[in-house]
C-alpha cells in the first residue's frame, strides 16, 4: 500500500519516466478551493458526520461495496497520460468511465485527449479538474477506439466525433468545497477528480479510507506503473484537494 | 365457589379464660420447626407443608389464636370463626383429592397460597406469656403463577413476491443520485455481490451486454442503450417514484415489478432476484 502523507520525500512525488503532470490552477477564476457556482454543490444532508466515517468505511470495505471493488470486479483498467501535461482532464475522464460502469452502462474507453485537446486549442497545457468535467457536461468525450487517449490532433475532430461524444456526457455533477463534501461524495459512492495544487496534478479520488487511525482517501493515477495498479492513498495536510469535481450520472448508452 | 382446601393441621389446646393454655395441647399434631427456606420451584425441606395454589390449610385451635405470617403476602390466613366449619376441597397433602372435612375447633383459619415462596405461620395464643408459647409452622407455598402475556411474535418480514420465473431477466435500479439514501440501500445500490450476480444472469443485450442498470430518475438516453431497457426505464419510472427515492424493478420476460428498496437488505435484494430467475 502506497501512502502520501504529510512526511513523504519529494522524491516520491516525482512522475515516473515518461510521464507527466499538468494541474494549473493559476487560471481558475475562482480562485484555490472556491465554489465556482457552475455545479451544483453536495446538499447538506448528505454530508456524513466526521464520527460516523471510520465505521462507515469499515462496513463498505467488509462488504466490497466500494467503488474500487466494482472497478476491480469489472477490471476497470488505469488510464496513462505519458507525457502530456493533461492530468486535469484525464481525472474527469476515469470518473466518467466508473459512473458509467456504476449504473451498469457498457465500459467504453474514453478519451481525455478527446476534450482536454478542444478545451486548450489542442496545446499540451495544464488546465483544472472543474474546466474539464464542465466541458464533458455539454460536448461529452469520444471513445478511445476513434480518438486516442493522448492524441492531440485535429484529425480526430470530425462531425461524428463530435455526435459520439454526446453519448459520452454527464447530466449531474457537484462541485465540493470541504473535507466534509469530499470525504461525503466518497462515502455516498461517487468518485473525485480531484486536483493538488501543492503537486501540480490531479487524480481520481475513488474511496474514503481509514488508516493508522486517520482519514485517508485512495486514489487512482494515471500515471503507468505507479502504486499498485496506479491506486496509492493520501493522508493528511496532502489529502485535501484545490480542486473537486465529481460527476454522479452519465448519459445511458 | 367451591374453594379447595387442604389438609388442616390440628391445634389441640385447652380454653382456659385465665390461664393460659397449656402449649403441651396447643397442637394437635406435631408441628415441624422452622426449616431452612426453599429456593422457588424446589422441594420443600423434610417438615415444611407444602400449600399448592389451589389447596388449602386449615388451623384449628381449642384456644383463641392469633395466626400471622411471615413475610407477609405469601399466604392469606382467613379467620374463619368458631367450629364446626365444614370446607369441601382440596387440602394440602391430600393428594390432590376433593375431600369434606369439617373443623370442630374453637379457632379455625385457612391459610391460601398468594405467591411462591417459604413462609413461617406464627401461632400465638392469647395470654402468651413468652416466645416459647408460640409455635411455628414452615411452609412452602406454590402459588398459580401469572400466566405471562404472550410474547408479541416478532413481524416475520413477508418476502416479496418475485415475476413467474422462466423467462429472461432483466433489472433495473432507479434511484435519486442526490437523495440521502439509507446505508443498507447505498450498500445494495454498490454491491459487488448484486453486480455479479446480475452480470451471470440478466438476458445479454446488445454487445452481449448484461440487461441490467442503475439509473437516476432524470436519465438522458443516448442512441447506443439499449432498447428494451430504454423502455423498461419509462414503463417503471412512475411506480417507481411512488415506491420511494430508491426502488428495484425486476423483469422476467413481460412481467415487471417495482419493489421500494428502502426497508430491504442487500441479502434480501439477492433472495428477490434469485427467486426470480429461478435458482430457488
Amino acid at each position: 500500500m502506497f501512502i502520501i502523507s504529510d512526511s513523504t520525500p519529494e522524491r516520491d512525488l516525482v512522475e515516473p519516466s515518461g510521464m507527466s503532470r499538468g494541474l494549473d490552477l493559476s487560471g481558475r477564476p475562482e480562485g484555490f478551493g472556491a465554489y465556482a457556482g457552475v455545479a451544483e454543490p453536495l446538499p447538506r444532508e448528505l454530508v456524513v458526520p466526521r464520527h460516523e466515517w471510520q465505521a462507515r468505511i469499515e462496513e463498505k470495505r467488509q462488504r466490497r461495496t466500494r467503488t474500487r471493488d466494482l472497478m476491480t470486479l469489472a477490471k476497470l483498467p488505469a488510464k496513462n497520460q505519458r507525457s502530456i501535461p493533461y492530468c486535469w482532464i484525464f481525472a474527469p475522464t476515469h470518473c466518467m468511465e466508473i459512473i458509467r460502469l456504476k449504473a451498469g452502462l457498457p465500459m467504453v474507453s474514453l478519451s481525455p485527449a478527446s476534450a482536454g485537446a478542444q478545451i486548450k486549442n489542442f496545446r499540451a497545457v495544464g488546465g483544472w479538474g472543474r474546466e474539464g468535467l464542465e466541458f464533458i457536461g455539454t460536448r461529452g468525450v469520444v471513445p478511445s477506439h476513434l480518438w486516442p487517449d493522448t492524441a492531440l490532433d485535429r484529425r480526430y475532430l470530425t462531425d461524428a466525433n463530435k455526435t459520439v461524444a454526446l453519448d459520452y456526457r454527464h447530466t449531474e455533477w457537484w462541485e465540493l468545497r470541504d473535507l466534509d463534501e469530499y470525504i461525503s461524495a466518497l462515502l455516498h459512492g461517487f468518485p473525485v477528480a480531484a486536483g493538488y495544487n501543492w503537486w501540480s496534478h490531479e487524480t481520481t479520488t475513488v474511496d474514503a479510507a481509514w488508516i493508522d487511525g486517520a482519514i485517508a482517501t485512495d486514489n487512482r493515477n494515471q500515471w503507468q506503473g505507479y502504486g499498485d495498479d496506479n491506486y496509492f492513498h493520501l493522508q493528511g495536510r496532502r489529502m485535501l484537494p484545490d480542486d473537486m469535481v465529481c460527476p454522479r450520472v452519465a448519459i445511458a448508452s | 365457589m367451591l374453594k379447595i382446601a387442604s389438609i388442616a393441621l390440628l391445634l389441640a389446646g385447652s380454653c382456659a379464660l385465665a390461664a393460659p393454655p397449656d402449649p403441651r395441647t396447643l397442637a394437635r399434631a406435631d408441628v415441624p420447626p422452622m426449616p431452612a427456606p426453599v429456593p422457588p420451584g424446589g422441594e420443600p425441606a423434610p417438615g415444611v407443608l407444602a400449600l399448592a395454589a389451589d389447596e388449602w390449610h386449615v388451623i384449628e385451635s381449642d384456644a383463641d389464636l392469633i395466626v400471622l405470617a411471615s413475610p407477609e403476602g405469601v399466604v392469606k390466613v382467613t379467620p374463619e370463626g368458631a367450629g364446626p366449619i365444614r370446607l369441601k376441597g382440596k387440602f394440602a397433602g391430600g393428594g390432590g383429592k376433593v375431600e369434606t372435612r369439617t373443623f370442630k375447633g374453637k379457632s379455625v383459619f385457612t391459610v391460601e397460597a398468594l405467591k411462591s415462596g417459604p413462609v413461617e405461620l406464627l401461632l400465638v395464643p392469647i395470654g402468651a406469656k413468652g416466645a416459647a408459647d408460640v409455635k411455628r409452622v414452615g411452609i412452602t407455598a406454590r402459588a398459580q403463577d401469572p400466566i405471562p402475556p404472550p410474547k408479541p411474535k416478532p413481524d416475520e418480514p413477508v418476502k416479496p413476491d418475485p415475476p413467474t420465473p422462466g423467462g429472461e431477466l432483466r433489472v433495473l435500479f432507479i434511484a435519486e443520485s442526490s437523495a440521502k439514501h439509507a446505508p443498507e440501500v447505498t450498500h445494495t445500490l454498490n454491491s459487488t455481490k448484486v453486480a455479479a450476480y446480475l452480470n451471470a444472469r440478466c438476458a445479454k443485450g446488445p454487445g452481449g451486454h448484461p440487461e441490467w442498470r442503475r439509473y437516476d430518475p432524470d436519465t438522458v438516453f443516448g442512441a447506443k442503450e439499449s432498447p428494451t431497457m430504454r423502455a423498461l426505464f419509462a414503463d417503471s419510472l412512475a411506480e417507481a417514484k411512488r415506491q420511494g427515492p430508491a426502488a428495484l424493478v425486476v423483469a422476467v420476460g413481460t412481467d415487471a415489478r417495482v419493489y421500494p428498496l428502502a426497508g430491504m437488505t442487500e441479502a434480501e435484494v439477492l433472495d428477490l432476484l434469485r427467486r426470480a430467475a429461478g435458482d430457488k
